[in-house]
């Protein structure tokens, strides 16, 4: 056996040989690197395939001289990583970088150019990231790649995490997208935009069967910057910020609040709560103590938040050392404003975060490459000392302008005890403040060999990543004392004879309180094994690796380890014809041992028609490529040990004399079986064409098929087996649709100009999940889409009590004219739960995402936008004060202007006020579910690069001068909140920049 | 080869190494990864600790109505009561809004889950031995309660078996644990043969357990005891000897049901009497009387829901019917109030003495005008009075429920909450004297005696013995009645002494008197403001939906729908 290997490997370099061009003279070459509209591309690197360690950079003109043979491969790596080769024929060559020659991280350390590429890969770089302000890189990719969906949140702008999807949602489970930073997983918010290279996703079969069983939901790949370039170079960038509220609710001031309640008590047959000369001393603010006119919104906010912002990039390609070290400084500030600051401690909303990063490459040998990557993310931040983040906005939102001042006469916090310990001023800037605080460490060690002297093309490398993250929570806080003032009313004049005063609550000392509130670490070791060749017009590349990876969080069951090895084969033929074939087989501890492992196989192909003589020359279509891939990925994200009969304890029983308590313990859920990760069969059409030397398309067609998802079996068993069923992975769902990018850019001598449009479809539909027995066809969740938005189709409101009897029964309480009137869907004379019908669309992810870009530049002078926006979507409108209005002494915003009323009967389109839970109203229904479609403006930026003539009198290479605008306006449905963030949370902001950026 | 091998010596020691540590980690076992976790069937069985809270765990199924429906008790869905809220799911019993989709008082996964949860203990857990603590001092006194376990285990099961076949008729009968594979196979049995096993469970129950537990080291009374297993003998037999269930009304199975009670009435009859005052018999576990009883943590659930509107926090709850309070009869003549010479008298409903004097245990079930509750407030049902209209949401038939309460309970939200003890009367002496009147009388009539041991106590003397007792003492049923009316008669009876205690919506079924408990009748006072004097205008509160379907429930539709087997109840 052994000596068979050695002959076949001789025979191998055998053929190499004949195949190879033979040796010639070496010869002084001469070349220009320039870019589709003629511009030098400066500073790439040049080398020669054949001759490892020969390196050259290009001037500012593009040129180069090398010294090479005829027949060689002359290799040019751009500084935007983009990546062409061409044969040594003359002396003289030219090069033309294209985008498509951008090399793209196809994963696990492979890289390939974006030509030869047969799947279905969206790629972001950091010439458009950088067009953001945003604090996390997340916020940096509204509208960028096309299938990649990212849906703003609530919340301060460094907790926030925007919800990413990938060709929308394919499994009624863990909808999680694995993202990976520079090969390993990592949340992609520990990153500042500004060490972004580029961000890959990768939506079909052919690029995620690498993953194993982490594929199936897609996969976002960043890669970090690394030293390119010929000498010293320095990138520094400040940008300064003013933030603003995106868009606040508006809420009745105290005059239309005391009416609303005088109203809805009216609704729930209650005598008026305010009489006519308090509702007029509401209006005229006569009496602010006793009646007071509170805007808490103006109270507890500021105009303004801000933001500073401060990057430093240092980078260096030496002969065997090339780095890049980076330094990022971000402060941000909130828009609360009264707080009070505690020596260096502020009870605002506040955030600093320190990045710091060195990624470093070093020869240490000819063919021995060693790489580091170090990077750190330490923050903290700082907020009132309630509870959640989100609370002083409830309290902010739910307080009435009636409710109380600010502070009584006597200077002490006002507040009632209906509204116990909620006064919004009171708990911005006097109960001391929240600090939290997260550090995380990112370590990356990578060892490769070229073994070319064993067999040419051949490598190999080895590395280990560690990581490891904490966060700590501190609160200082103290309690207040608060003053409620009752004025005590002349029964016939309402005149205001005395006034109680009453003080609850005391001005407590300060406690402190600490804790950790997340921990984990995870460490990933790999190696790989890679072969590449080329003879003739035939190029063969291939990659086999292992990975082991653990990941341990605090607390029982966070422990995940997975195991993955795979290979890849890239075979080319003539730059036109190229085939991809993995094999991936992994597995995870999250699954019983005969169930965790898996393999996941997928071909891709595509056809280079654009490099075909008869379309060579076309006028028309100047580039065309056909991709087509199949395969399977997986998904093995699903709940810890449910392959266990548990027993679990249950609620007690009492015995003896005194009652005494005993404990009881019942059997737990059944061993779940079948278990299995999700498999995902994902077929990809693609094409990529060039049209007029103007237009570049790319559209890909998709259609995925999930099987295995966990579900549960409720439906499918008897209740007479007496415990809680087992789950089982048999449930199926399909998930097709499109990405469509379309770019068109063009230049002339001083102008240019670049416009976009991406659109993005992806439907998904439950084909089986053991659904629970539903008497009718409507109720049935099988069949479609996943998280479908279910609730009572409203016809009306009630008119009046013969209304009410001629009906049918409303069961969810004693309904009053001015309730919603339901549709009977089944005819059975009862409102309930089994009248409920699909509305609009999914809550969860909406099936179109789309975007466009303009950009313009002339003589330095520049332009650039992006609208994003969705459609297919529903939210569902419960928040309270918000949208429900008063329940439970809650606020009441001008959304509910419309409620009904007798007199507005007709033209109502909420229902009547009430002050109580109102089961009836307040339910998923037509009323509340609308539609959440938007269109925004996410960015809008003027620059001005300053020509070189001008910088190099103050040695710098490049400066650039910017004022933009982020989030300024959306068309949308919602109108009285931001369409994404509905609830009581930080308000998402808009934010209007100043920047500048300088090279040397 | 060897230039290989040599070029690999020349690499630097590093890589060496790492190239080493992949195969050293790499390794499948990597996955063998587990958080140890004792909570699995072995360790459950291991430790006697365990073994017992397993057995626990299947007591907290013992039934209990405090709200048990929505929010309220069932007899709202019998003519003795009604609920003030008509949100409420207990409605739906009455206007016909339930159905095999809208299940009510859905006990069909809960029994089954308790049965499987018994069934999962007989199993494995009855016959251990603990070796871990064989040297325990007090091993022979653990292993004591230990050797019942298995005899509770499976009285429980029965009291399941029969809380199902009460509702649903035929159903699955099944005494090992299940398997999803055969769980949607099994087939129904037959109301009969169900009871057959009641009573075979029974038996062999009621010969290993004990009167009390209260003579044990651990004095754990609240335990299944040989009475409990005796009563729900002397029940299910009852229950099957009734018209639902023997419509040819065949004497046999009515005498069986006699003979069981007597067995009950003969052998523990001493330690369930004398019957002291009524209103000592709920809420309190060391009632003489109380055979078994469901216990609970001590709360204020139920006076929270029931407290009369008026009283600080009351939500009114149940509203007791007319047609429940003209039930009870006149103290002295021992009439019913409508019989001629009863001496009751219209104006003054609720008398206490004289001749109009009501059945003393009126006043202990109701709350009624007049009435005085948390002292020194009165209860006032006359429109403009503090627990009637126009305050809204006060009670819909002129009273409150006053049996079952805990008087002293603070519900008012300003005031400290207190909670008191809560004890579910399941099985009372005084329903086992009831049972045993009711099978001697369909069989040998009110005054007849049958062989031995049926020979020494007849249908009359059994609920005279009720009748007679302590701070009642109604006057005996008279001698020389026929069947019929004493079949009436000790109907009224029976629902008068278990007023609220969940007999009477199981007894309106298996009686099938259905369609006559549909007219909900209450009363409204008006009192005139100078003379201060109460007029009764009674009223028809609501007309009630019968349907013969609802003398069983309807099996939950899912459960028809995956086993093809289950015959849904016929009219569902």
């Amino acid at each position: 056996m052994k000596i068979n290997i050695q002959r076949y490997i001789y025979l191998f370099l055998l053929v190499l040989l004949v195949i190879y061009p033979g040796f010639a003279q070496k010869t002084m070459l001469t070349g220009t690197v320039n870019d589709k509209t003629g511009k030098p591309v400066v500073n790439a690197l040049v080398t020669i395939k054949e001759q490892p360690g020969v390196k050259v950079f290009t001037d500012t003109e593009g040129k180069f001289s090398i010294s090479g043979v005829k027949g060689q491969l002359v290799e040019v790596t751009t500084r935007d990583q983009r990546h062409k080769s061409q044969r040594i024929e003359t002396d003289q060559i030219v090069m033309v970088m294209n985008q498509n020659d951008a090399l793209i991280q196809v994963g696990y350390g492979m890289e390939q150019r974006q030509e030869d590429v047969t799947s279905a890969i969206g790629i972001v770089r950091a010439g458009e990231l950088t067009k953001s302000s945003a604090r996390n890189p997340a916020n940096a990719l509204y509208g960028q790649i096309p299938g990649l969906t990212v849906l703003e949140n609530g919340g301060a702008s460094w907790t926030a995490n925007p919800n990413l999807f990938i060709r929308g949602i394919g499994t009624t489970q863990n909808t999680a997208i694995l993202i990976l930073v520079d090969g390993f997983e990592r949340p992609v918010s520990t990153l500042s935009v500004d060490e972004i290279e580029s961000i890959e996703v990768l939506k079909d079969a052919g690029a995620l069967a690498m993953y194993g069983l982490r594929g199936a939901n897609g996969v976002l790949s960043v890669t970090t910057k690394r030293g390119t370039g010929k000498g010293l170079s320095v990138n520094a960038n400040y940008d300064r910020g003013m933030t603003k509220a995106f868009r606040l609710p508006e809420f009745l001031d105290a005059y239309g609040y005391a009416k609303a309640v005088n109203q809805a008590r009216a609704n729930d047959g209650l005598t008026d709560l305010y009489s006519q000369p308090e509702l007029d001393r509401y209006q005229s603010g006569s009496s602010p103590y006793l009646y007071p006119n509170v805007d808490w919104k103006k109270a507890s906010f500021r105009d303004f938040g801000h933001s500073d912002k401060l990057n430093l990039t240092l980078q260096q390609q030496a002969n065997a050392f090339r780095y890049l070290l980076y330094l990022n400084f971000d402060n941000e500030a909130g828009i609360l404003g009264p707080v009070k600051e505690t020596g260096p401690k502020t009870t605002q909303f506040n955030n600093r975060t320190v990045n710091m990063r060195l990624n470093a490459e070093i020869d240490i040998t000819k063919t021995t490459k060693f790489s580091v990557k170090l990077a750190g993310n330490l923050g903290e931040g700082t907020r009132p000392a309630t509870g959640a983040e989100g609370d002083i906005f409830s309290d902010i939102y739910n307080t009435p302008a009636a409710a109380y001042p600010v502070k009584t006469y006597h200077g002490i916090w006002g507040g009632t005890q209906t509204y116990a310990n909620n006064n919004p001023v009171a708990e911005i800037g006097g109960i001391g403040y929240t600090s939290e605080g997260r550090r995380m460490f990112m370590t990356d060690f990578v060892l490769g060999q070229n073994l070319d002297k064993v067999l040419k093309g051949l490598s190999v490398e080895a590395g280990l990543s560690y990581d490891n993250s904490f966060s700590y929570r501190d609160v200082r806080s103290n309690g207040y004392q608060y003053e409620q003032l009752t004025p005590i009313l002349d029964p016939i004049t309402m005149a205001v004879t005395d006034t109680i005063e009453n003080t609850y609550g005391t001005n407590s000392a300060t406690t402190f309180a600490s804790s950790l509130t997340s921990y984990y670490h995870r460490a990933t070791f790999f190696g790989n094994l890679k072969y590449s060749s080329s003879w003739g017009d035939n190029e063969l590349k291939s990659i086999l690796f292992v990975q082991q990876e653990e990941y341990k969080g605090d607390g029982q069951f966070t422990t995940y380890r997975r195991l993955l090895s795979a290979g890849n084969l890239h075979y080319g033929k003539a730059g036109k014809y190229f085939v991809d074939a993995t094999l991936a087989w992994g597995g995870t501890d999250l699954l019983p041992a005969a169930e965790r492992y898996g393999f996941f196989p997928a071909v891709s192909v595509g056809w280079k028609l654009g490099k075909e003589e008869w379309l060579i020359g076309s006028k028309i279509l100047n580039d065309l490529k056909l991709r087509a891939s199949w395969g399977m990925t997986g998904n093995d994200q699903v709940t810890q040990n449910i392959s266990d009969n548990r027993w679990q304890g249950s609620t007690g029983y009492y015995f003896g004399a005194n009652n005494t308590g005993a404990t009881g313990n019942a059997e737990g859920r059944l061993a779940s079986f079948p278990l299995s990760f999700e498999t995902s069969y994902k077929s990809n059409i693609g094409v990529d064409a060039g049209i007029f030397n103007l237009l570049d398309l790319s559209l890909d067609v998709f259609y995925d098929k999930r099987e295995g998802i966990l579900t549960t079996t409720d439906g499918l068993y008897s209740q007479v087996l007496g415990v809680a069923l087992p789950y089982s992975s048999t449930g199926v769902t399909s998930n097709k649709g499109f990405d469509l990018g379309l770019n068109l850019h063009q230049s002339f001598k001083d102008f240019s100009y670049h416009a976009g449009a991406q659109l993005s479809y992806a439907k998904n539909k439950i084909i089986e999940q053991n659904e629970v027995y539903r008497p009718y066809d409507y109720l049935k969740r099988t069949g479609k889409s996943i998280g479908q938005a279910f609730g009572l189709q409203a016809i009306g409101f009630f008119n009046d009590a013969a209304d009410i009897v001629a009906s049918p029964k409303q069961t969810y309480m004693a309904v009053s004219p001015g309730d919603i009137k339901y549709k009977d869907q089944n005819n059975d004379g009862f409102i309930d739960d089994y009248d409920q019908v699909q509305i609009g669309y999914a809550t969860n992810t909406p099936e179109i995402y789309y975007s466009g870009t303009l950009g313009m530049e002339y003589k330095g002078f520049g332009f650039d936008c992006v609208f994003q926006g969705i459609s297919n979507y529903t939210v569902y409108l419960n928040t309270p004060s918000i949208f429900i209005p008063l329940r439970s002494n809650t606020n009441i915003s001008t959304f509910s202007n419309n409620s009904w009323t007798p007199a507005t009967a007709s033209m109502a389109t909420l229902p009547r006020l009430s002050m109580t839970e109102n089961l009836n109203n307040y339910r998923s229904n037509s009323v509340w579910l609308v539609d959440g479609s938007y269109l925004k403006l996410r960015t809008a930026e003027i620059y001005y690069n300053f020509p070189e003539q001008m910088l190099s009198r103050f040695k710098l290479k490049t400066a650039q001068l910017y004022v933009r605008g982020i989030n300024l306006f959306s068309i949308d449905n919602i109108k009285v909140v931001d369409p994404e963030s509905i609830g009581s949370s930080y308000p998402t902001m808009s934010s209007y920049n100043l920047g500048i950026k300088i090279g040397f | 080869m060897k230039k290989i091998y040599s070029y690999i010596l020349k690499f630097p020691k590093s890589l060496i190494a790492v190239l080493l540590l992949i195969p050293l980690f790499w390794g499948c076992h990597f996955l063998d990864y587990t958080e140890y976790d004792s909570n699995n069937e072995n360790y459950m069985l291991s430790y006697i600790d365990p073994t017992k809270s397993i057995l626990t765990n299947i007591y907290t199924y013992l039934p209990k109505d405090y709200n048990s429906v929505d929010g309220a008790i069932r007899s709202s869905a019998t003519d003795d009561a009604e609920h003030v809220w008509d949100a409420s799911a207990v409605q739906r019993f009455n206007n016909g809004g339930w159905s095999a989709i809208n299940p009510l008082d859905d006990q069909w996964g809960r029994m089954y889950t308790a049965i499987r949860a018994a069934n999962v203990f007989l199993d494995k857990a009855d016959t251990l031995t603990f070796p871990a603590i064989k040297y325990a001092v007090n091993y022979k006194d653990l292993m004591q309660a230990y050797a019942l376990y298995p005899y509770e285990a499976r009285f429980l099961r029965a009291m399941y078996y029969f809380e199902l076949i009460k509702r649903y008729g035929n159903v699955p009968l099944d005494t090992v644990r299940l398997t999803p594979e055969l769980v949607n196979n099994v087939k129904p049995n037959s109301y009969d043969e169900v009871v057959k096993f009641i009573v075979r469970e029974c038996d062999s129950a009621a010969v290993k357990l004990p009167v009390t537990f209260s003579t044990f080291i651990s004095k754990e009374t609240g335990r299944a005891t040989k009475g409990a297993a005796m009563a729900l003998k002397a029940r299910t037999l009852l229950y099957a000897a009734s018209p639902l269930h023997n419509p040819s009304n065949g004497a046999a199975k009515w005498i069986t049901a006699a003979y069981a009670s007597k067995a009950l009435i003969d052998q523990l009859g001493a330690s369930y009497t004398p019957l002291a005052a009524y209103n000592t018999t709920w809420n309190n576990l060391t009632s003489k009387e109380l055979i078994l009883e469901t216990r609970q943590a001590d709360d204020r659930a139920f006076e929270a829901a029931n407290t009369a509107v008026g009283y600080n926090g009351g939500n009114t709850g149940t509203c007791p019917t007319q047609n429940l309070i003209d039930a009870y009869e006149m103290k002295t003549s021992g009439k019913g109030i409508l019989e001629a010479g009863s001496g009751y008298d219209p104006a003054n409903p609720y008398s206490t003495s004289g001749a109009s004097a009501r059945d003393p245990r009126l006043d202990m079930t109701i709350l009624r005008n007049g009435s005085i509750w948390k002292t020194p407030l009165v209860i006032q049902t006359f429109q403009g009075g503090l627990n009637a209209a126009p305050r809204p949401n006060t009670t819909k038939t002129g009273y409150y429920i006053k049996k079952l309460m805990v008087e002293s309970i603070v519900v008012d939200p300003s005031l400290t909450l207190g909670t008191a003890r809560h004890v579910w009367p399941v099985f009372r002496y005084t329903e086992v004297l009831l049972n045993y009147a009711e099978a001697m009388n369909e069989v040998y009539g009110p005054d007849g005696a049958g062989p031995a041991p049926l020979d020494n106590l007849t249908a009359r003397a059994a609920v005279n013995i009720v009748r007679a007792r302590t701070g009642v003492a109604m006057p005996a049923f008279p001698t020389g009645m026929t069947q019929s009316t004493f079949r009436d008669k000790l109907r009224n009876e029976r629902r008068v002494e278990l007023a609220f205690e969940d007999h009477r919506f199981w007894d309106i079924r298996r009686w099938k008197i259905g369609p006559s408990t549909t007219t909900i009748k209450g009363v409204d006072l008006t009192k005139d403001p100078v003379t201060g004097v109460i007029t009764y205008t009674p009223k028809v509160v609501e007309t009630r939906v019968w349907d013969d379907k609802m003398y069983l429930y309807p099996i939950p539709q899912n459960e028809v729908f995956v086993n093809k087997n289950l015959v849904q109840n016929a009219g569902w």
